[in-house]
């Protein structure tokens, strides 16, 4: 059985363990507010931004450009296509299965969409690790975090994938993100296509249709503002992911952080028992050896003097 | 003079919303400028400086990333990536960046970095220029 001052040693480092559970807690909560925060901020912009391309995906009927085609080929992939997919990861562990899923979301793409060649683009060091050892496809010299993500970082993401794109070094780009869900949930994995936009993903009516091309004329052409605008777009969509994936990370480091604090409140309940136990089983030793050694003191005594008279 | 409404929106922040008399931006095609009652159109742009004149003011200036000038029943809006004024601009940092792109160019180790350097180079000195007028 474990001496009292081992189980005080234990009892002690559960405490230590707990109040970096609980830091680790406040902290998340905080960062989770300030993320949302930001996002609420750029959100104007990229609606209008959102609104503007879809009109323009409507009215280009005569659009030619790599960023929009007009539908996508049913089940019957290109040989030579290789596909970019952005992976937002966190940077460490200790948020439960949050990163886990991201990985078995690209797995599941990648097997669902018949993806033959694909090229990773890892955001955060958890999956730029998992990826270096499973993974040959990744694109290493790709570094980033996803700690605290800026609009700044997501412009340079961007421009990074948008080039390879441009270059034609990959055919398509999806992006596997977390999606924020509010409340303990955490958020769900989500893979959504970047690039390009199919035409018959935003379909209207000729009705519609008609409304919408009379109102403008673009300067110099559809074409040029088009491939001005995908840009932007894509990274306002990144920088969305990123913040998104951010808060589910915190959310579920938060919960895990919570279930640790509770674990360890259960643990220090039962380690206190122990060593009141302990404490208490030494106490009643002490007395007992201590009555018996009185005992027999007195009856050396008795002998002694018995044997005296 | 005639007036319209102007509203300069860039993705972190309003930089503008109100009457206005009239309004150059850096396009695709060059410096353009737009009064009221201008007709309905979309134009691409490209980082550099943006003038608007609000009613009886004077000019006031700011730079501007990419992004795009709206013009839609007398209504004017400009979405871009990024808007300052002059005296908002980072001076020390733009320089910084200004000559950490010229080397790069002047390496140019891969296409990806030449391309890079060339866009963070056009922001930097747009944001130099700017930074410089009312000084």
């Amino acid at each position: 059985m474990a001496t009292t001052k081992e189980i005080k040693n234990r009892i002690k480092s559960v405490r230590d363990t707990q109040k970096i559970t609980n830091a680790m807690y406040l902290i998340s909560s905080t960062k989770v507010t300030k993320a949302k925060r930001e996002l609420e901020q750029t959100r104007p912009y990229f609606e209008m931004l959102k609104e503007q391309l879809m009109s323009m995906i409507h009215l280009a009927d005569d659009v030619k450009t790599d960023y929009l085609i007009a539908s996508r080929p049913v089940d019957s992939p290109e040989q030579e296509e290789t596909v970019g997919i952005v992976v937002i990861t966190a940077d460490k562990g200790l948020c439960g299965a949050y990163n886990q899923n991201v990985i078995k979301e690209v797995q599941r793409l990648i097997t669902e969409e018949h993806i033959r060649s694909h090229k990773l683009y890892v955001i955060g060091e958890y999956g730029r690790h998992y990826y270096l050892e499973h993974d040959s496809s990744m694109d290493e010299g790709f570094d980033y975090s996803n700690m605290d993500p800026t609009l700044d970082r997501a412009r340079e993401i961007g421009d990074y994938v948008i080039d390879d794109f441009n270059e034609g070094r990959v055919q398509k780009l999806y992006i596997v993100y977390t999606a924020f869900r509010n409340g303990l949930t955490g958020g769900a994995p989500q893979s959504i296509e970047l690039l390009p936009f199919a035409k018959e993903d935003y379909a209207l009516d000729t009705q519609e249709k008609k409304s919408l091309s009379e109102i403008t004329e673009y300067m110099p052409d559809v074409v040029t503002v088009f491939e001005t605008i995908v840009p932007s777009y894509v990274k306002g969509f990144i920088y969305s992911a990123m913040v998104e994936s951010f808060c589910s990370e915190q959310s579920a480091r938060m919960t895990a952080m919570d279930a640790a604090n509770d674990n360890a409140e259960e643990l220090l309940g039962s380690l206190n028992l122990e060593y009141n136990h302990v404490r208490q089983g030494a106490i009643t030793r002490e007395i007992t050896e201590i009555s018996a050694g009185f005992r027999g003191q007195k009856r050396a005594k008795e002998l002694q003097e018995a044997r005296r008279k | 003079m005639n007036t319209f409404e102007l509203h300069i929106l860039a993705a972190q922040r309003d930089l503008f919303e109100g009457q206005a008399e009239s309004l150059i931006v850096p396009t695709t095609e060059g410096m353009y400028g737009i009064q009221a009652k201008h007709m309905n159109m979309i134009a691409g742009i490209i980082p550099g400086e943006l003038t608007y004149r609000t009613p009886g003011g004077a000019d006031t200036h700011a730079f501007v990333a990419a992004g795009m000038v709206i013009v839609k029943d007398g209504v004017v809006t400009v979405m871009v990536g990024a808007a300052e004024y002059p005296d908002e601009i980072d001076v020390n940092r733009a320089q910084r960046a200004a000559e950490q792109a010229r080397e790069e160019i002047v390496r140019h180790k891969s296409k990806r970095t030449y391309a890079e350097a060339q866009r963070q180079l056009a922001r930097a000195t747009s944001r130099l220029k700017v930074s410089k007028i009312n000084r």
